[in-house]
């Protein structure tokens, strides 16, 4: 496919102020792989079927006499949510393989910084939208009422994405130039996965069952902590990993 | 006292075991490197 | 006091690298194989054993798996110190381009995983004996937990890439990245356990130490930063050899 790789040749130019420069670049970035994606849809359909998927075998390897709807709906949940992510992060810097497009992407005058905040908008928006998915799909396939907490739990999905996608572009750009590519994306991923799991599934967990908010909060702190020093840390470390 | 010896000599083991082997692992690595360079330095000799 | 177990103690319980004849006659003749370094190292291993069974009093409840713990916490302590080099390393090395601050960094990584490898391992055999259970989900050694993760990732990662600046680069980013999860992981498990009913306890572990046990957990410490120095300096050595292996390799390809 011919399509893939291609930046679009309206670029910042030098004397636009470095801000604007770097957030259009970044946008430019993310909808150059939103085009891709949103043109062949296969990666994004396979993330939805696994997490649908998954989300069924979770069901028929709980025994429900043992452990309540309510209890086991937020841990399936928040882990069908990292591996899901996982898919659609692998193809991050896959689709850059092809006709040496990093290449082309590279010598285009785009700060190194809007390659990474392009590519992890773009990963955010394809988690949230198999989030979009798989929220509603946990509420009818587990009997939850999460329509009730809908609001709290958008803004955990927004942060707990937010959280995985930092994480995940960087290490995505590592592992492609790796001979265990798919492999090393989650063994990498993974140990960083975890206080964002770890944060959303026991937010869920409680709002589920009623608990005041304020419990939730110490949660929400340390989400929104993650989220706050990976995005610049891995922003930061972003030009490290680029072949140049 | 508790009979806990079995625990204490278990670990002791384990952990020597460890050690050991770690370092016998160094020994074996640094003696194929340093022959592989001798061999390559003979080669290159001819 | 303890009376002195005589018989299977009294046998090594494995053979100290530095007395194996095998190693040091093959050779004769080239470098030695095992440095003075390590010699020391084994013997002043062998020293902390010999006051642990011997000239430490065993706890009078916990019997004598206490003394597991000075074997734990010293490689916990080298565990955790060796992570520290990883990451100031590598972030020696993304800044100055030094090649030999990467070698470090690799070394400290692969001994690092030994030691935590250790702290896990007898974690568990102490906790039977001590707590009643293998495993607990106890705060400190789910982070060592985690730490172990990191590790393995960190030597996966090297090995998956043969060119050595961007291997080098890579685990730089990764070892600068490890270290900054490590605060985040500490809050999650630390929030999580006062918030969930854990396995009861059967005794606290940390009893206020009298002097003789504090001494011998101290010698422990020291004899046990030696063996982490000594097996560190071997493995960056011999991941000198390795570049310069490489080097040689490369150029007989280049000269054919």
């Amino acid at each position: 496919m011919s399509e893939i790789g291609v930046v679009s040749p309206v670029l910042p130019t030098l004397d636009e102020p470095v801000l604007p420069g770097l957030l259009r670049a970044s946008w430019l970035v993310a909808s150059k792989d939103l085009a891709i994606e949103f043109r062949t849809r296969t990666a994004f359909f396979s993330a939805l079927v696994f997490a649908l998927l998954g989300l069924t075998i979770f069901y028929f390897a709980w025994d429900p006499t043992a452990v309540a709807a309510i209890d086991l709906a937020p841990g399936v949940l928040w882990v069908i949510f990292t591996f899901s992510g996982l898919l659609g992060l692998q193809r991050s810097f896959g689709v850059e393989q092809a006709d040496r497009a990093m290449d082309a992407l590279l010598a285009a005058p785009v700060e190194r910084e809007a390659i990474y905040l392009g590519k992890a908008a773009a990963n955010f928006l394809f988690v949230a939208g198999v989030q979009l998915v798989a929220i509603p799909a946990v509420a009818l396939f587990y009997n939850v009422p999460l329509g009730r907490i809908w609001l709290s739990l958008s803004g955990i999905a927004v942060l707990a994405a937010l959280g995985i996608v930092a994480v995940g572009t960087l290490f995505s750009a590592m592992a492609v130039n790796t001979r265990l590519a798919e492999l090393l994306l989650p063994m990498l991923s993974l140990p960083f996965f975890v206080p964002v799991v770890m944060a959303a599934a026991q937010t869920t967990a409680r709002l589920l069952a009623g608990r005041p908010e304020a419990e939730a909060w110490p949660w929400l702190r340390i989400l929104l902590g993650f989220d706050l020093v990976f995005v610049v840390a891995c922003a930061i470390a972003f030009p490290y990993t680029l072949d140049e | 006292m508790a009979q806990t010896a079995g625990y204490f000599h278990a670990a002791y083991i384990v952990a020597g075991t460890v050690y050991v082997l770690y370092t016998l692992s160094l020994v074996v690595r640094r003696r194929r490197v340093l022959q592989r360079i001798a061999a390559l330095q003979r080669g290159a000799e001819r | 006091m303890t009376t002195p177990i005589t018989g299977r103690d009294s046998a090594p319980r494995s053979a100290p690298a530095g007395s194996n004849p095998a190693a040091t006659e093959a050779a004769r003749g080239r470098p030695a194989l095992i440095d003075g370094w390590i010699i020391a190292a084994a013997l002043a291993v062998i020293a902390a054993y010999v006051r642990v069974i011997w000239f430490t009093p065993a706890e009078a409840i916990q019997g004598l798996a206490q003394k597991i713990y000075y074997l734990h916490l010293p490689a916990a302590l080298n565990a955790y110190l060796a992570f520290g080099v990883v990451f100031v390393t590598s972030i020696v090395y993304l800044w100055l381009h030094e090649e030999r601050a990467d070698l470090v960094a690799e070394a400290s990584a692969e001994v690092g995983l030994m030691f935590t490898t250790v702290v896990l391992l007898t974690g568990p055999i102490w906790a039977k004996p001590i707590w009643g259970t293998w495993w607990t989900w106890d705060a400190r050694l789910t982070l060592t937990l985690f730490l172990w993760f990191i590790y393995a990732g960190y030597i996966v990662l090297r090995g998956a890439i043969l060119e050595p600046s961007l291997r080098a680069r890579y685990s730089a980013v990764l070892g600068i990245l490890g270290a900054l999860l490590i605060p985040f992981i500490h809050m999650s498990v630390y929030l999580f356990r006062t918030l969930h009913p854990m396995p009861i306890v059967l005794k606290p572990d940390r009893p206020s130490l009298p002097p003789e046990m504090l001494h011998t957990l101290m010698f422990s410490f020291a004899a046990f930063v030696l063996v982490y120095f000594a097996l560190a300096r071997a493995r960056y050595r011999l991941g000198l050899e390795r570049a310069r292996l490489a080097g040689l390799e490369a150029l007989l390809e280049g000269g054919r």
